[in-house]
């Protein structure tokens, strides 16, 4: 977002100009008072009674009729920039739509807006925050609907009240430092001494939460995907195929045909997941093949839900090492169809334990229920970690987890040197510096008015 | 009559100005009305507190006058914040108020090259370079230079329940207005109210009911000379508490009450309510501290700090005698409010000096402050600043990051203020660095920039060198704590290091480093001053944390300090209309001071910064 955006009246259309439509919405902000935009509307401008809906016609300078549109008039700071605002519902065609957005544009000190320009304005106007910008973003702009959730929840839910809440807690300590300093004989010690003790707790409570919230595995929920792992030839393409219920990748017989790796999106009931069939994990001379196994590790590391098919009838020295190094979500057999399968299967049953591990044979897909089982072992643990309401928003988890370092830090200093409001306050403030890139801006205003709003202090 | 400086108003800031000034050659006047005491206490008996008690100190390393009056006049002493660690102890020193006056004429009334002329002032004219300024006897006098510190005085107006008079205190007259002094200086459209309680005579207060606070030995005198001992006898001070009567007679007088009926229209200071304040704005809470102070060991009254008052008197009478203590107490003076005119501090520089009517500074409650050692510290800035201008030698300008003074002075000239102004340890970014102990090794650059030769300027040179020698020693010898004597310092046994130099056994968390300095000196037989200890101790404790905010701080002086042009970021056009006027009001010099602007943008910081102008 460019903060160098220059002040003054701005117009845009606030719809998809994308093709014609019934309706479209053109917003101007900013101008300083109706008067302006009188001389293009057939309509007495001091009859608008604020966030009521006016009938009126839109004429152009030479006093031509343009359109009969709805105008509604949300007067500064009860708006969403916090300036006067005039939303005007105009007919969807979009040259008529464009002609109108011209045309108020040209008015003097009017201009265009820039792309994000209300919402920087509602944002410089206090009106939302950063994470609340973010979350418009993610609203607007998701590709799957968990990520659009936590759009929703950052601009007026849960999570936008759990940053309040932080940036709460924070001031409430930040303050409870200052006032045991600077006002102690207003409310006496003791009860300076409990509130820092109690506003310290409050502080850590929500950070651990916060941080348990934005933990690296949430990163992959974001565009959550499967992947298919497997030496070459274990099967990884047909059971691509298989879950696509289509004919994708090349499957022959010969090893390490899937060169790269190949990408689809699968609907799992709603949600929409990418599978991914990484290249066949294997050494090779082949400089080629060798960038694509090095990416497919990357793939891997990324996925959301990693599946390892084995092949039992090939050579799986290596079969522990890769269990730990590549933490599959699950373990599957393929080759089933071929005979003494069972019993080539079973040194790997042995040391499995506790993971899997599932069978499918490749012949005979349609009966096999095998393909549910994977279904529902993908959707559980989506759901699981959707129930811990991860944040996935990148530059937050970031961060959270740089408040959370400062933040052990400070609880260090804090219980070593509790008796020291100085070296204390020191400490604090570095933590209050993450938070402030967390949430927007803190001023040291907002300490002494916090103090002066809660505490009565007096001489 | 002429003159090369002349200060207006004998309060606290105006006796500041004269003292620092009166140390360089030149002629001063102090024009102040005449039945007012010079540096007299007409609110709290008190000097120094948190956060004030910094700037007390700070004015005695400069060479000040109020930490020797305070000594002087001392009758109760106490270090505040004693258990939060040493960077926020905070001297605070009851003041007899009838002395402390009465020593401050004494030493002005002495100093050969001060007159003081008590009449009342009619206007100041600005012919030239000169100021013409005549007095209501007629008589004119001439200056170069002039210091206003004209306190509450300015188009003064007391409360007291409907009563109204004019005047800037009790049984005082106001004076004029400020249009009519200086009509070229702008005043803040909005004026300031303050506060005092009512005085209660000694004699009628119930003790028994009382908690009594002794003066605390262990509290070093303010003056650097006053190493040993107190000046005077000491007394006690007293806690009493408000309880649900108290505050029920207050409540059920709502509509009495000046501040509350509109009868006052000034905003006052949220941290000083008054007794109405406290019961409206909290009506959860009845039980308030409420500390009785002495004030003077001859005085008949007692101050209870914490029920300031502009209600009727027949109520101030129902609510303090409801007082556990106070019940069968008698009121000697009535408390009341007092109105008054401020100036637009963001028309002055950091000199304080007036930005367009230049030789005229002004210092003190008129400024919008509150407070005896605000007014005090401002009137030394202005005072020095008008001494200097005249002898044509570099201006006097404190660093925020070096005392409360200069924190508290680029508040003042980079900001509007909305309500009077009070200096708080939190208002100074650099707290742990700024403190009570080191404040001779903070100003003595600033005393020696001066150029004078007093008796204090010696000391400090020998002070600064002193505590050179001790700190390179701490430095540079390496100790083992399991050694003796070091295993016998309380607090050694939880270190869990063993060899370190003494400076980094003095920053332990557990330790207390002063008195682990003065232990370990003492076993070695090593004689430094006690104050050096104390100096060369703390900071060696919190030096980590002053380096590491110095380093932040480096980095942002480099900006901050970078020069900017406001005329040219007015004639921009890449900033907002409203950016400009609130530029143009206040004319940065720095793009720190930008910085500070109420309510300029993020972007128009970038504009500047990146200069795109």
């Amino acid at each position: 977002m460019d903060i160098l955006f220059s002040d003054g009246p701005i117009v845009a259309c606030s719809t998809s100009l994308a093709s014609n439509a019934a309706i479209n919405l053109v917003r101007l902000s900013g101008f300083r008072d109706l008067g302006s935009i009188g001389p293009l509307l057939d309509f007495d401008v001091q009859n608008l009674k604020p966030r009521y809906a006016h009938f009126a016609r839109i004429k152009n300078l030479a006093g031509t009729f343009i359109d009969e549109v709805v105008l509604t008039y949300f007067p500064a700071p009860k708006s969403y920039t916090g300036e006067n605002i005039l939303e005007i519902a105009v007919h969807g065609n979009i040259l008529n739509t464009n002609e109108i957005v011209e045309l108020f544009a040209a008015l003097p000190g009017f201009r265009k807006a820039l792309p994000g320009e209300f919402s920087y304005r509602a944002f410089k106007n206090k009106k939302i925050s950063l994470s609340q910008i973010e979350g418009l973003d993610s609203l607007l702009n998701a590709k799957t609907k968990n990520v659009m959730e936590q759009g929703r929840s950052l601009i007026s839910g849960e999570l936008n009240q759990a940053y309040l809440n932080l940036y709460e807690n924070f001031l409430e300590h930040k303050a409870c430092l200052e006032l045991s300093t600077d006002f102690y004989e207003d409310v006496g010690e003791e009860v300076a001494n409990d509130k820092l003790e109690k506003s310290f707790a409050a502080l850590e409570k929500n950070i651990r939460f916060l941080y348990s919230r934005a933990a690296d595995n949430y990163q992959s929920l974001k565009d959550p995907s499967i992947a298919l792992i497997g030496k070459p030839n274990a099967g990884k393409s047909s059971l691509f195929n298989l879950l696509l219920a289509e004919d994708r990748a090349i499957v022959s017989d010969e090893k390490g045909t899937t060169r790269d790796f190949l990408t689809e999106r699968i609907m799992f009931g709603e949600n929409s997941f990418r599978l991914i069939d990484t290249a066949g994990l294997r050494t090779t001379e082949n400089k080629i093949e060798r960038a694509g196994i090095e990416k497919s590790y990357q793939v891997i590391k990324n996925s959301f839900f990693k599946i390892l098919l084995i092949n039992p009838f090939d050579e799986h020295d290596d079969f522990e090492t890769q269990l730990k190094s590549l933490t599959p979500d699950l373990v599957l057999f393929t080759h089933a169809d071929l005979k003494d399968f069972s019993e080539k299967q079973l040194p790997f049953s042995k040391m499995l334990g506790s993971i899997g591990p599932l069978t499918i044979s490749l012949v005979d897909s349609k009966k096999n229920t095998n393909l549910n089982k994977i279904h529902s072992l993908v959707i559980g643990k989506y759901m699981k970690l959707l129930k811990n309401n991860p944040i996935l928003i990148e530059r937050q988890v970031e961060s959270i987890k740089n408040i959370y370092s400062k933040f052990t830090a400070y609880e260090r200093v804090f219980a070593k040197n509790a008796h020291d409001v100085g070296i204390l306050s020191s400490e604090f403030n570095i933590l209050g510096k993450k938070i402030a890139e967390l949430i927007g801006i803190v001023s040291p205003d907002d300490v002494l008015h916090h103090i002066f709003a809660n505490f009565c202090i007096g001489k | 009559m002429k003159f090369d400086l002349i200060v207006v108003g004998g309060g606290h800031a105006g006796v500041e100005s004269v003292y620092i000034a009166s140390q360089f050659p030149m002629k001063i006047a102090l024009v102040t009305l005449p039945n007012v005491p010079i540096g007299s206490a007409p609110c709290n008996p008190s000097i120094g507190g948190v956060g004030k008690g910094q700037v007390v100190r700070e004015l005695d390393a400069l060479g000040g006058l109020m930490p020797q009056l305070a000594d002087m006049a001392g009758i109760q002493y106490r270090t505040l914040n004693e258990s939060k660690g040493h960077a926020v102890h905070s001297t605070r020193v009851q003041i007899d108020k009838e002395l402390y006056p009465k020593l401050a004429e004494q030493v002005l009334t002495s100093l050969p090259n001060v007159t003081i002329i008590r009449e009342k002032l009619n206007s100041v004219t600005k012919l030239e370079n000169k100021f013409n300024v005549e007095l209501a006897s007629g008589t004119m006098l001439e200056a170069e230079k002039i210091v206003v510190t004209v306190g509450t005085f300015l188009n003064g107006k007391l409360h007291c329940g409907s009563e109204v008079n004019k005047g800037g205190r009790v049984d005082c007259d106001s004076s004029l207005s400020l249009q009519e002094i200086f009509s070229q200086v702008k005043k803040r459209p909005s004026r300031f109210k303050t506060g005092t309680p009512p005085r209660i005579s000694k004699a009628t207060i119930n003790y028994s009911e009382l908690v009594e606070q002794p003066s605390d030995p262990q509290t070093e005198n303010f003056h650097y000379k006053n190493q040993q001992g107190r000046q005077i006898q000491q007394v006690s001070c007293y806690l009493a508490r408000t309880n649900p009567e108290t505050m029920k007679v207050i409540r059920d007088n709502k509509e009495k009450s000046p501040m509350y009926n509109g009868q006052i229209k000034a905003v006052g200071a949220r941290y000083c309510p008054s007794i109405e304040d406290k019961a409206y704005r909290y009506p959860d809470k009845d039980v308030h501290h409420v500390f009785i102070e002495p004030e003077g060991l001859n005085l008949e009254t007692m101050y209870p700090s914490g029920i300031s008052s502009s209600l009727p008197r027949e109520v101030q009478d129902q609510y303090v005698k409801s007082i556990k203590g106070l019940e069968n107490c008698e009121i000697k003076v009535y408390g009341y409010a007092v109105e008054y005119d401020v100036i637009d501090t963001t028309d002055l520089k950091q000199t304080l000096e007036h930005k367009e009517i230049s030789g005229l500074y002004f210092a003190g409650q008129v400024n919008g402050t509150s407070g005896y050692e605000e007014a005090g510290g401002q009137g030394y800035v202005a005072g020095a600043n008008a001494a200097l201008s005249h002898l044509k030698m570099e201006p006097l300008i404190l660093s925020r990051h070096e005392s409360y003074i200069g924190v508290m002075v680029e508040d003042l000239v980079s900001n509007h203020r909305d309500e009077p102004y009070r200096l708080f340890t939190s208002r100074a970014e650099n707290r742990l660095f700024i403190r009570e102990d080191n404040s001779i090794l903070r100003m003595a650059k600033y005393r020696k920039s001066l150029g004078l030769s007093g008796e204090i300027d010696t000391y400090q040179a020998h002070f600064l060198k002193q505590a050179d020698l001790l700190s390179r020693h701490l430095d540079g010898t390496y100790i083992n704590v399991t050694d003796c004597p070091y295993r016998d310092i309380e607090g050694v046994k939880d270190i869990d290091k063993q060899r370190m130099t003494l400076s980094e056994l003095l920053k332990q968390s557990w330790l207390n480093p002063v008195t682990t300095l003065d232990f370990i000196l003492k076993h070695y037989n090593v004689y430094f001053p006690a104050n050096i200890v104390k100096a060369v101790a703390i900071s060696k404790k919190y030096e980590g944390y002053v380096n590491r905010a110095n380093e932040e701080l480096e980095k942002q002086k480099k900006m901050e300090t970078t020069h900017i042009s406001w005329e040219e970021i007015c004639n921009s056009s890449n900033v907002s209309f409203e950016c400009k006027e609130r530029i143009k009001k206040i004319r940065p010099e720095t793009f720190g001071q930008l910085m500070l602007i109420d309510g300029i943008r993020p972007a128009t910081l970038a504009v500047v910064a990146g200069k795109n102008l």
